[in-house]
């Protein structure tokens, strides 16, 4: 059977194609459209899975789309008419887009890919998140624990899934909105300063400089019940607001004023800034504080998940299980013993849980594999002729100051020996492998990578390439062979160590050599790389290990600031071009500036 | 400049509104500002995004590298102005919710392709001068006037390899007539929709103001239904000490 799932109109946007019970391919719309987390109908992204398998529309036996639409409506209804009358602007505006068309889904997918409507099905939003959780994991019975902002009504679930005859997920209870975790900290993310359903992450890495002072304060408007669930104060939040705030009047009177997004935060998560002024503190302090509470409140979850269940495997998903800190504390403090993240948790992954719900469901029995190189590669044969044609002083300088390009085609061994040369050196490269990752992190194949110990490297890829806040870390890459020479890991590896979805402590000694790819708190987000997993990637970082002597790589995703992850070799020259980047690598050709 | 200076009806109507309403929108809503620059840096990403798909179609290497060319100075516009827009900005700069429609699918559409750029360009390089205007701020006068000379570059490149892949200058005439009409039903469209967005506005808003007295209660009760049924069920929320 060739199942399609599809994802689209809140954020994240992507489609997955299951063949036969097997996961083969996903990808967001977002990286080809290059509009970073698209919401729009994912076009592309549906051309390239089908691409991928040699398939047309005409060849799908069915569509599942993440969520139902006509469930999703009568919250967004009920939510806007009880605010009634402050919601008018609300009202207006989601009434003109989902009468418009987004109540039409299944029509309009029928029309868009010419299939019998029959053949277009819905699967609720947070079934859909524990399917890509459970169904894609190793486990063969688990817990699953769903958290995020909110699907049709749910913003927690609690369910269990199972493989054996006859296999089953069964959502066991949830809890619905407004109270919600996902809500809650885009609520304080946009109270810090920052957009929120995107700047969490600057949220939970300035969480790390400050100290939970305000924890009960922030326990006034998340109350955490004895039984694990928790409810939110809905005077204090206002998720209904056209333009305005997520958070009222009474938020303001507990936590003061929001902090200007463009007041600076003159952070180094090197630890060599000056003291943050106490203004800035309140905030820092505010900022720990919170991701203390969300980490109480699924640490709550998990205790409630695990009595109902007796299960000591969980499967996390909803786009809070991207907070790997508090997925760490999972890891350590829940009553669960193993944890199963998917690659690409959030909204962007609700196509492959549909798309393997739907096989499920069709009754393919093959059990898939979900991990995260399953987006389109973009081949390249040779040494492209117009790269020639491009005038020297196009290329932005690389580190040297000089103009111009030099490509060249190496056999597997020396381009690895060239690229490790190449970081030794001091200079930043791009790496641009086989097949896009899905989610959020680059894993290998679309990456920039530094050498950690070289400072100057590593500051300019924060200030000229990456442009991003000093604030926030970067991650590391390392191969599994030598992650305990450098990482306080538990033993064996933890499943979220192999996505960058938990962070570890740097061992005192590893501390200088990898001091660009930790946190200001001695932590680092890890990409331990096994050698089935990416076997050039890790060739490489073996490669660098034995060539230094210090193991690991700093990783961080291949793409400017405010831009999704590059999807194509065009679109990595492009960056490459545009950003002092002194190495690029596609497949076997080498780019080099200077 | 090319070999049909002449602006169009279109064109010319756009710039008066330019002229006249811009210095008074922009005066009456600081917000504006703002947004208007972060939709220039918008258009200008997805110019760059039209020129990255249109060298997955040529297939000629100077013109690939024209095409890449462009779509570097695009992203530096884009960026100008995305700068700009967060210095003039209230709060975080939202992100681009447009659809992406590729204007180049096929080889044999570039023809068409070219002159859209090319009558794109001109028309943006017209307009920019009327934004530089009237704009009355001196950075965004600056960054307007450094740009319009990329974009008269644009154009430029954009005719040459018009003319190239023609193989002279019999088409052109056809093809800018052609695309003028194109790019004229495309603003009837976007005005249509804002007309019609105005009109369900007011319709939805009478639904709004007859429905919220009679449904509101009850909605609001069943959003309150959640938390007050855990209350009776477990009484008021209280700290966890497990998790204190």
């Amino acid at each position: 059977m060739n199942i399609l799932g599809l994802s689209a109109h809140y954020h994240d946007a992507s489609a997955a194609l299951a063949v036969d019970g097997e996961l083969i391919a996903t990808v967001a719309e977002e990286r080809f459209s290059r509009l970073k987390h698209d919401p729009n109908h994912p076009r592309l992204a549906i051309d390239s899975c089908l691409a991928h398998a040699g398939l047309t529309a005409q060849d799908l036996d069915a569509v599942y789309f993440y969520e139902e639409p006509h469930t999703k409506f009568t919250r967004v209804l009920v939510s806007t008419l009880g605010g009634f009358p402050g919601t008018a602007g609300r009202f207006v505006q989601s009434m003109r887009t989902w009468l418009g068309d987004r109540l039409w889904l299944g029509n309009q997918l029928s029309k868009v890919l010419d299939l019998h409507p029959d053949r277009i099905h819905f699967v609720p939003h947070h079934l859909s998140h524990a399917a890509q959780a459970f169904l894609g994991s190793p486990f063969d019975d688990a817990a699953i624990l769903t958290v995020d902002a909110v699907g049709e009504w749910a913003s927690t679930s609690l369910a269990v899934g199972s493989w054996s005859d006859p296999g089953e997920i069964r959502v066991l209870e949830t809890l619905p909105y407004p109270h919600s975790l996902g809500l809650f900290y885009a609520a304080f993310t946009a109270f810090l300063g920052f957009r929120p359903n995107d700047g969490e992450c600057s949220t939970m890495a300035l969480a790390a400089f400050g100290q939970p002072t305000r924890v009960d304060d922030v326990r006034r408007v998340l109350a955490l019940h004895h039984d694990g669930t928790y409810a939110l104060d809905g005077k204090c939040f206002d998720f209904t607001a056209t333009k305005g705030s997520p958070f009222t009047r009474r938020f303001t009177d507990i936590f003061g004023e929001p902090r200007g997004f463009r007041s600076p935060v003159p952070l180094s998560v090197r630890g060599d800034h000056e003291p943050p002024t106490a203004e800035l503190q309140v905030y820092l302090d505010l900022a720990a504080s919170v991701q203390v509470v969300l980490e109480d409140a699924l640490l709550g979850l998990c205790r409630r998940l695990h009595e109902r269940t007796g299960l000591d495997r969980l499967c996390l998903a909803g786009g809070v299980a991207l907070n790997c800190v508090a997925n760490t504390r999972i890891l350590a403090e829940s009553p669960f013993t193993d944890l199963f993240i998917p690659p690409d948790p959030g909204d962007g992954g609700g196509a492959a849980g549909a798309a393997m719900y739907g096989a499920w469901q069709a009754g393919d029995t093959a059990r898939p594999t979900y991990h995260p190189f399953l987006g389109p590669a973009d081949p390249v044969d040779g040494i492209p002729a117009w790269v020639d044609h491009v005038e020297d002083e196009l290329w932005t300088p690389g580190r040297d100051g000089s103009d111009g390009v030099q490509v060249e085609q190496l056999p597997p061994d020396a381009l690895v020996e060239q690229v490790v040369s190449d970081l030794v050196d001091g200079r930043v490269v791009g790496w641009f492998q086989g097949r896009l990752e899905s989610g959020p992190r680059a894993l290998g194949n679309r990456s920039i990578l530094v050498q950690p110990s070289h400072t100057e490297a590593c500051d300019r890829l924060g200030l000229a390439i990456k442009k991003r806040a000093s604030f926030r870390p970067y991650a590391l890459s390392i191969a599994e062979e030598d992650a305990r020479r450098v990482l306080e890991l538990p033993d064996p590896t933890p499943l979220p160590a192999h996505w960058m979805q938990m962070v570890v402590p740097i061992l005192p000694q590893a501390r200088d050599s990898t001091r660009g790819a930790q946190h200001v708190d001695g932590t680092t987000r890890p990409q331990v790389c096994r050698q089935a997993d990416n076997p050039r990637y890790h060739a490489l970082l073996r490669a660098h290990a034995e060539r230094t002597g210090t193991p690991g790589l700093l990783n961080t995703s291949f793409n400017e600031r405010g831009y999704p992850i590059v999807a194509t070799a065009n679109d990595a020259l492009l960056v490459f071009a545009r950003t002092p980047m002194d190495t690029l690598v596609v497949g076997d050709l080498i780019y080099r500036k200077g | 400049m090319g070999p049909y200076p002449e602006v169009s009806v279109r064109s010319q109507l756009r710039r008066l509104a330019i002229r006249s309403l811009l210095p008074l929108s922009w005066k009456l809503s600081p917000g504006r500002v703002s947004s208007s620059l972060l939709r220039f840096a918008e258009v200008e990403a997805d110019s760059a995004w039209q020129f990255l798909r249109a060298m997955e179609v040529l297939e000629q290497p100077h013109q690939r590298a024209a095409m890449f060319h462009d779509a570097i100075e695009e992203m530096e516009h884009s960026a100008g102005f995305y700068t700009l827009a967060r210095t003039y900005a209230s709060r975080p700069l939202p992100l681009c919710r447009d659809r992406r429609e590729a204007l180049l699918t096929g080889p044999e559409g570039l023809g068409e392709f070219l002159t859209y750029i090319y009558e794109g360009e001109r028309e943006v390089y017209e307009e920019f001068e009327d934004y530089t205007t009237a704009a009355g701020r001196q950075d965004i006068q600056d960054w307007l006037t450094h740009i319009r000379e990329d974009e008269e570059g644009h154009q430029d490149t954009a005719l040459a390899t018009l003319i190239e892949v023609l193989g002279g200058e019999q088409e052109l005439a056809r093809l800018v007539r052609s695309i003028r009409w194109r790019r004229n039903k495309e603003s009837l469209a976007r005005l249509s929709h804002r007309i019609g967005n105005l009109f369900s506005g007011v319709l939805l808003g009478s639904i709004f103001l007859v429905a919220g007295p009679l449904f509101g209660w009850a909605c609001k009760q069943r959003m309150d239904s959640a938390r007050g049924d855990r209350e009776r069920r477990y009484g008021p929320p209280t700290l966890d000490a497990a998790a204190s």
